[in-house]
Parts: C-alpha cells; sequence; structure tokens
C-alpha cells in the first residue's frame, strides 16, 4: 500500500528503492508530497503559473527517469528541488523573462520612529501608485540580472533559504553564492541609478 | 548611502539605498542610517518600498493559493499519468511494426534454407547449373539439416563429416 503524503515517518529511501525495484506506484507519495511545493518554486522563478505547473511536472518526469543518479546523502526533496530549479533556469535562459525577486524585511526589524506613522494607514491610491511605481522600477533593474543570478536571489530573498541551503541546491559553494548575491545586488543598484537619472 | 549635503544635513536617500535596505545582499539587516529617523520623507519612502517588495513577492502567488484541493489533485493526478505512460509499453504501431520486421527476417532467413534442402524425394537439381561453391554450401546445408533432424546418427554424421584422423596424421600434427 503506497503510504499517504501526509502519513509520518515514511521512508523515503525505502520507498525509492521499491521504485527503482520496478514498483512505480510508489512514486506517487513523492508526486501527492511534494507537487505543490516544487510548483510554488517554480512560480517564485518564473513568474507564471502555466509554466509552473509545467515545470513541477517535468521536474517529477526527470526525476523519475532518472531515479538511479539519486545519491542517497541528499534527500528527495532537495533533489527533486535542484532538479526543478535547474529546469527553470534553462527556461530562464531561453525566454530572458523579468523576474520579480524581493525580501519582505523581517518582522524584528520594524522600528519605532516616522516610518511607522506611514505604514499603519490604509494605502491611499497615491500610496498605491508611489508602490506601483517602485515594482516597476525594480522589476526593471532585475532584468539586468542573469538566469543563474536571478534564481540565488530569488532563493535567497524569496524562499527565504540559507546560503548552505541554496548552495545544496544549486552545487556551488557558499563563496559563490555570496558573490553572487553581491553582484546581484549591485547591478540592481546600478540600475536604480541609471533609472533615476533617467 | 549617500553622503551628506554641504549645509551639513545628510542627503535624502535614493532608490538604490532603498533597496540595499530593504533586501540586503548578505541576508542580514543593514544598520539604518540615522537620516531614517530624522526625514519624514524619506522614512515614509522607505515604508513605500518595504511593501512594494512585500507585494511584489506576493505578486501572482494567489493564483496558487486560492486553488482548491481538487485543483490541487488534478494535476497531481496529470503528473502521475504522465508518469504511468513514461512506463507503459511501446505503442501498439512500434509493436506491430516489429513483428512484421521480425517476420519479414525469419522469411527471408527461411526460404534459401528451404530452397538449399536437398528433399530425398525431390529431384536432384542439375550440378550444371550450380557452381561447386555453391554445390558445397548445399553439401553443409544439409549437413546442418541432418544434424538437427537426428540426434541418433549424431555420432555417424560426425564421422562423415569429420573422419578421424589417420595415424599418421596424428603423428604429423
Amino acid at each position: 500500500m503506497i503510504p499517504r503524503e501526509t502519513d509520518r515517518g515514511v521512508d523515503e529511501s525505502r520507498l525509492i528503492g521499491e521504485v527503482r525495484a520496478g514498483r512505480t506506484e510508489s512514486f506517487e507519495y513523492f508526486v501527492h508530497k511534494y507537487q505543490r511545493k516544487i510548483t510554488r518554486v517554480a512560480y517564485r522563478l518564473l513568474r507564471d503559473t502555466g509554466e509552473a505547473d509545467c515545470a513541477a511536472q517535468e521536474s517529477f518526469l526527470r526525476a523519475y527517469q532518472n531515479l538511479g543518479d539519486f545519491r542517497e546523502g541528499s534527500t528527495f526533496e532537495t533533489w527533486l528541488t535542484r532538479i526543478c530549479i535547474n529546469w527553470c533556469k534553462d527556461r530562464l535562459k531561453r525566454r530572458r523573462l523579468v523576474l520579480y525577486f524581493h525580501q519582505a524585511p523581517p518582522e524584528q526589524e520594524e522600528e519605532s520612529g516616522p516610518r511607522e506613522i506611514a505604514a499603519d494607514t490604509e494605502p491611499s491610491p497615491e500610496r498605491r501608485a508611489m508602490s506601483r511605481q517602485i515594482r516597476e522600477r525594480l522589476r526593471t533593474a532585475m532584468e539586468s540580472l542573469s538566469p543563474r543570478q536571478k534564481t540565488i536571489f530569488v532563493l535567497k530573498h524569496f524562499e527565504e533559504l540559507s546560503i548552505p541551503e541554496i548552495a545544496e541546491l544549486t552545487g556551488l559553494d557558499s563563496g559563490t553564492i555570496k558573490s553572487h548575491l553581491f553582484r546581484a545586488a549591485h547591478k540592481i543598484r546600478e540600475r536604480l541609478k541609471e533609472l533615476r537619472k533617467s | 548611502m549617500s553622503k551628506g549635503n554641504s549645509s551639513g544635513r545628510e542627503a535624502h536617500l535614493t532608490d538604490a539605498d532603498f533597496f540595499t535596505l530593504a533586501m540586503p545582499p548578505a541576508g542580514e539587516p543593514e544598520a539604518l542610517p540615522r537620516h531614517l529617523s530624522e526625514c519624514l520623507a524619506c522614512s515614509r519612502q522607505f515604508s513605500e518600498w518595504r511593501s512594494a517588495t512585500r507585494e511584489l513577492a506576493n505578486e501572482g502567488m494567489d493564483s496558487l493559493r486560492n486553488r482548491s484541493a481538487a485543483d490541487w489533485e488534478a494535476m497531481e493526478e496529470r503528473t502521475i499519468e504522465a508518469i504511468r505512460r513514461l512506463r507503459r509499453p511501446k505503442p501498439r504501431l512500434w509493436r506491430w511494426a516489429m513483428a512484421v520486421a521480425a517476420s519479414l527476417l525469419l522469411f527471408a532467413l527461411a526460404v534459401p534454407l528451404r530452397h538449399g534442402r536437398t528433399s530425398p524425394h525431390a529431384p536432384a537439381a542439375p550440378a550444371q547449373t550450380l557452381s561447386t561453391q555453391d554445390q558445397a554450401d548445399d553439401a553443409l546445408l544439409r549437413d546442418v539439416a541432418r544434424l538437427a533432424r537426428s540426434e541418433d546418427e549424431n555420432s555417424r554424421l560426425y564421422r562423415e563429416i569429420a573422419p578421424e584422423p589417420s595415424a599418421a596424421e596424428e603423428d604429423r600434427l
């Protein structure tokens, strides 16, 4: 019997072994458990619901077809996410889509002061317009990032993953991840300055 | 951050500054400049940046969040169906093509064998129409067919096909 995705203590290694042995039905557990999360990650990167669904499905298919390459040192979730990220990166390379990234500041950054005056009020049409302009400038600035930089940026600031987690997902070392993050931020800042001048 | 202006008062923050504060590269919160607590305009602007980036993050996510459980199950079923298709046997057309090709191959192999075999009831082929090589091939095929037909005769046939070497030949070998 295939375990339910909500079951606790499911031995995923055992299920992978079963799939490898030809019991393909066992793979359904992974689909039920991870499809939503993978779709969400893909959406963060691609910003298109249809493409995110496609990316998720393709990731599962690739994982199924290449299950022999899966190493026990990693979790299936990490491995699957890596497959999805690579798929999305390829997609981004092809279409060079504008991505939207950002990081919502941690709650503890909230400080007393004049900022709260504005934050506590209901957004007026004027503020909404301003917010729209900021988003537009950010979108434009982020066009300057390479697909890899965008991916790392999203994972850090959007998925709120730690640098070691990003390193595991992308196969890069932590130093490289930090370097990409700094370069990405630098590019965006420079682009924002140009936009301001223009 | 932007430096102070000539009047000694710090200049207003720029978009680049707001971006750095809202999305610090290393993920660690940047120290907020003192100007931010003194300038209401910049403070408001920073607030706008934070909310804008937050909105940006959630832009479009509602379409996924608002998906019903049934919708998600349908998506999962679609994926599972795609995986099932992967493990299914090749399409029937391919199997038919394989069967036809195999039949043709067997036929092509069987025809020369049948023509090459000499039936005891069939009239012998005129020797003059076959070359020496063809006759030798025919003889070989006949021997092979006889071997296949009768195991009892094996020892005799082997002797006929490959006679025991004479003592002189053994010495020479």
